[in-house]
């Protein structure tokens, strides 16, 4: 018998990547004893592709962690050496925060974040399989080095282990991750049990030796001049680190020239990996192949840390043979003389399908098993830290017997990432996009922790003053954009700043509000006109930036709220059409047979989300609507 | 029990005194429902072989209840998914009288079928995918068509015509979402996929189209609903006898004391293929009396419901200044005419002048109309679509408003994702006139309008 049977854990966390540290963080916090158990304990957190977190959606989601109480934000925030908002040129909607972060130190914060937790029990080892009690519930793992270890849930978030090959070339290696091993006990163990698994690719760009880049023929990317932390908890020291510089430099002809000479050598054309690689995240040579007509590509030159000679050479992906890579690295500006300290690579690797789970991300085949993280067919650290935010959660919540826990698609990103999982079986690995958030003008990121906040507070997620400080904003808005709803200005007041913006004068008294809306108006040089003077709540709002800007995407988005808000209830009133859960839609013999299909594949909960899995027609929905309301 | 495995049945033509009576029936078990009733023989009850009828084929049969032998019948087998309903369905032609049909009927629920509901049948086809909700509304239609011009709009829409340029529509605000969005996706690689100035290009030619076919209503519901002619004048210039030759019948009262006709009335009438709802109305003059006054409001309400008015006056007495004073702004769809020639003489030099009594000219005036009606059901020639049914007039007006806003945001700068919404608004509500989006609500309110057994 192994001497250590009888260590117990409520959780088991196999994995310590960006899902896994939610995961364990989120449970521990929640006060369940949690297992965590890695194949090298100094890969935690580990930034196994680019050293950023954040961009379009996947700032959203960060955003929305930190207000859910998970630690991804305060990481980045703590280890990032440049923080920008993008796309400022567009609508507050579409506004991502975005971090460059130190790679070194990415891993070295978040390694204590999980040491912090008085009952996160690290170990190193590789999990072979669970083992099931007789209801078939998970009840223990057995590992690689044929230790046993009890549980009441466990949640897989392995990444990109499961069966994983590496592709340089006509090279192929096993392994997840340069250098690290793949887990083939766990995935046969899965197929055993009756998972089904699909295959899916991804890959990374070279590397680049820091001191052998011109960087005086590139141009520099400079983070924001007011960096703007993603978490609520930052607001003390922040930024921790001097802040660094990217550059932007581009491919050419040549380069393009060069790599095509590979393709026959490409593991992605030669059809050697048969996994559907990312759309949105493409290869170089995929880039090339798909926008033939562009003579070049846009590549950021990321530095990997503050004292790393490392730089990540984002655009760049690549499978080619080293050679190839490596000559045309160096056609680029800036490059002519690099040195490439490692090729790309792609990774092909095994993920569950996910309509194999639940909306809580608790398989229906074992339960009490949790999968979150690229296992389930995303892509990005961000997606997965969310998934496993949402199933250490879950797992807590069952462990106590309380309700699950799912966010609408009209509350957060996260619920959005969730249910498209869920329903839209992926055909490559997903990816958030703001686009994929049909509610996105109020799903924004400047209003995550008003949104999500009540329920990190409720599981215990978020401390009661960091709780208040939310409540406090949240009536200092309403109270500004009531202000200026009911208020108005007369001429005098306010004819001297419009005329210095170039806005037209008022000759009549006008609302404040519709002051606000106009374009020339900058609310906070508007806030301090003399007509404001001694009054308290301008007073109040003017000393946040974050309320000011606030009240002022209110005001202005104000229309296309109100009808956001009208979607948001007929979507409700869909969601909240019920189906019962062992419902047999075989019984429905008008439903058509692809609709049925998968409607018995997903078996979804609602009238709402049946009408969102692909290959449910509307007309199935509306079958399944009138069956259910008789 | 779920609407879905019921067996429903009803007549498909009227219950009387006829030669036939043909009875529907559509659902999953209505081959073996009907099979209990069925015999090859008169004499005594042998069920057929049910299970070698092919689709598509009829049979002679004799209806027993029980021992009862009831009528001779011929029953035509549908096999689903090629039925109306896309269901199994059963047409039984029995001998017509209500007395056979009641029944037929009886027997039918005691075995287990269902009365439909109104437009059940068509509910069914659509929700089978037979048929989009268009083209069921144009089952309604056809059938309601009184006039060639509404039988083929009926038809066009039935075969799917209008439903196709819906999609087309659809389809292009599809593509100008996706490239808007794929934009906002591509952000951070800073590819500009759409320029502004061609998208709205674009959005300024769908608007025209939605102009066109939103206006080509106006002549859709004249074509679907009649041409609402009304009839009016001073008291006593001979209103209702007009009313009374068009219908060919004495309708309406006609006397000499001026205000004879109190309220209006109303009736349909069909002249040059055109149909029309042919309005009598009570004489317009100030007045004390309580009721006539409540009259003359009323002949008010229906000059302004009116397509086209016809103005009454008598040619022997052209005081018509009341009327004159009370008409503002339907001069366009007035057509003039003075009565009474048969008391004038030859002394009238009025271009329309007519007799009701005689019928002298009232041949001219008939001419007059048709061809004003005429005009006005081809004013939408423009548009190779033509939409009839409110309900898709609305959808597209509130379309053609969200485009309208994307146009302005367009104009002023705005950004992708609020351009996205209003195409994204614009798009839910043409998708709900071919029933893309799932509305229970809307539904059952379609269906509901339908006549039983269709």
């Amino acid at each position: 018998m192994p001497d250590n049977e009888n260590i117990y854990f409520d959780i088991i966390v196999i994995g310590a990547g960006h899902a896994g540290i939610e995961a364990a963080w989120c449970s521990s916090r929640m006060g369940c004893s949690v297992g965590m158990v890695t194949m090298d304990l100094d890969a935690i957190g580990r930034m196994s592709c680019n050293p950023a977190i954040g961009g379009t959606a996947k700032g959203h989601l960060v955003k929305e962690i930190d207000a859910l109480g998970g630690v991804m934000g305060r990481i980045a925030d703590d280890s990032g050496i440049q923080f920008r908002l993008l796309n400022k040129s567009k609508g507050p909607a579409i506004w991502s925060p975005r971090s460059q972060n130190d790679r070194e130190l990415y891993s070295k914060v978040a390694k204590e974040y999980i040491q912090s937790c008085p009952n996160i029990t690290m170990i190193q080892d590789t999990v072979d399989e669970l083992i099931r009690d007789q209801n078939g519930e998970v009840c223990g793992i057995i590992t690689a080095s044929g230790k046993k270890y009890s549980c009441k849930a466990v949640i897989i978030t392995s990444g990109t282990f499961l069966n994983a090959v590496m592709h340089v070339g006509h090279t192929q290696n096993e392994g997840g991750r340069y250098g690290e091993k793949s887990a083939k006990g766990l995935s046969n163990y899965l197929l055993k049990q009756g998972f089904i698994t699909a295959r899916l690719k991804t890959g990374t760009p070279p590397r680049l030796q820091l001191d052998t880049i011109d960087f005086s023929v590139c141009q520099e990317q400079p983070g924001d001049i007011e960096p703007q932390p993603f978490s609520v908890f930052s607001n003390g020291s922040f930024p921790k680190l001097p802040q660094i510089s990217c550059y932007l430099t581009y491919t050419n002809s040549q380069t393009h020239k060069i790599l095509e000479t590979g393709f026959d050598d490409s593991p992605m054309f030669t059809g050697r990996i048969t996994g559907a690689g990312p759309r949105y995240c493409p290869s170089i040579e995929d880039k090339i192949f798909r926008f033939a007509d562009k003579s070049r590509h846009q590549i950021f030159l990321e530095p990997e840390g503050i004292n790393s000679s490392i730089v990540y050479m984002n655009g760049f992906s690549s499978s080619l043979p080293e050679d190839v890579q490596y000559s045309a690295v160096k056609t680029i500006p800036g490059l002519e003389n690099v040195k490439m300290l490692r090729a790309g690579y792609a990774v092909e690797y095994d993920f569950l399908p996910t309509y194999q789970t639940n909306l809580t991300l608790e398989t229906k085949l074992i339960p009490g098993l949790y999968v979150a993280g690229q296992i389930n067919g995303t892509s990005g650290y961000e997606e997965a830290a969310a998934q496993g935010l949402i199933a250490g959660i879950n797992a807590a919540l069952k462990i106590q017997r309380k309700e699950p826990f799912v966010l609408k698609r009209s509350e957060a990103y996260i619920g959005v990432l969730i249910d498209d999982l869920i329903n839209k079986i992926p055909e490559e690995p997903y990816r958030i996009f703001t686009s994929c958030a049909e509610y996105r003008l109020i799903l924004r990121q400047d209003n995550a922790d008003r949104r999500l906040m009540k329920y990190g507070s409720q599981f215990g997620l978020i401390p009661g003053n960091v709780f208040d400080s939310v409540k406090e904003k949240e009536e200092l808005i309403n109270g500004g954009v009531n202000y200026f709803k009911s208020n108005f200005a007369a001429p005098k007041d306010v004819n001297e700043y419009l005329a210095s913006t170039g806005s037209p004068e008022l000759k009549q008294s006008d609302r404040l509000s519709q002051l606000i809306k106009r374009n020339e108006t900058k609310l906070r040089d508007f806030i301090n006109l003399p007509m404001f003077n001694g009054n308290q709540l301008i007073e109040q709002i003017r000393q946040k930036h974050e309320i000011v800007e606030q009240v002022e995407i209110e005001l202005r988005y104000e229309g296309y709220i109100t009808r956001q808000a009208e979607q948001v209830e007929a979507f409700n009133k869909m969601e909240s059409v019920e189906l019962p859960e062992n419902f047999d839609f075989n019984k429905i013999k008008s439903l058509s047979t692809e609709g049925r299909e998968k409607l018995n594949k997903v078996r979804p909960r609602s009238i709402g989300q049946a009408s969102r899995i692909a290959g449910v027609s509307p007309s199935d929905t509306s079958i399944l609507s009138i069956y259910v309301k008789g | 029990m779920s609407f879905d495995n019921r067996t429903i049945f009803a007549p498909a033509t009227m219950v009387g005194e006829s030669g036939i009576t043909v009875i529907r029936l559509s659902g999953m078990d209505a081959f073996l429902l009907v099979s209990d009733c069925l015999s090859v023989s008169y004499n005594e009850f042998v069920k057929p072989k049910i299970e070698n009828f092919k689709s598509h084929t009829t049979h002679l049969v004799y209806l027993f209840n029980g021992g009862d032998f009831i009528d001779e019948a011929l029953v035509t087998f549908f096999k689903a998914p090629n039925s109306y309903t896309g269901e199994d369905v059963v047409e039984i032609s029995c001998h017509g009288g209500s007395f056979i049909y009641r029944k037929v009927s009886d027997l039918l629920v005691k075995l287990g079928a269902f009365h439909a509901e109104p437009g059940e049948f068509s509910k069914r086809a659509y929700l089978n995918g037979k048929m989009d909700l268009a083209q069921a509304e144009a089952v309604a239609d056809l059938i309601k068509a009184k006039t060639d011009e509404a039988n083929k709009l009926a038809l066009a829409q039935l075969t799917g015509k209008f439903s196709n340029k819906i999609k087309e529509l659809r389809n292009d605000l599809i593509n100008y979402c996706s490239l808007l969005e794929l934009e906002l996706d591509f952000s951070e690689e800073g590819i500009d996929l759409v320029e502004r100035t061609e998208l709205l290009n674009k959005i300024n030619k769908l608007i025209e189209k939605f102009n066109t076919l939103t206006q080509s209503y106006e002549s859709g519901k004249i074509i679907k609903n009649g041409v609402n002619l009304a009839i009016i004048g001073k008291p006593n210039v001979g209103k209702s006898s007009i009313f009374n030759y068009f219908l060919n019948e004495n309708r309406a009262i006609v006397s000499d004391i001026p205000g004879t006709t109190r309220d209006y009335l109303e009736e349909p009438l069909i002249m040059g293929g055109i149909r029309f709802n042919l309005v009598d109305t009570a004489g317009i003059r100030d007045t004390q009396d309580v009721i006539e006054k409540e009259g003359v409001r009323r002949s008010m309400i229906k000059i302004d419901e009116a397509d086209i008015v016809l103005e009454v006056e008598d040619v022997t007495d052209l005081d018509n200044s009341i009327v004159n004073k009370s008409r503002n702004g339907y001069s366009d769809k007035t057509i003039k005419v003075y009565n009474k020639i048969d008391l004038a003489g030859n002394i009238t030099t009025k271009t329309l002048s007519v007799s009701a009594k005689t019928g002298e000219k009232m041949d001219v005036l008939e001419r007059e109309i048709i061809t004003k009606a005429r005009s006005l059901v081809a004013g939408s020639s423009k548009s190779d679509v033509i939409i009839t049914n409110e309900r898709h007039r609305d959808c597209l007006l509130k379309s053609c408003e969200y485009l309208v806003n994307a146009k302005s945001q367009i104009e002023q700068g705005g950004g992708n994702e609020l351009i996205s919404f209003e195409i994204r608004s614009a798009m839910d509500s043409v998708s709900e006139i071919i029933g893309k989006t799932s509305n229970v609500d809307i539904l059952n309110n379609i269906f509901s309008k339908f006549c039983i057994g269709k």
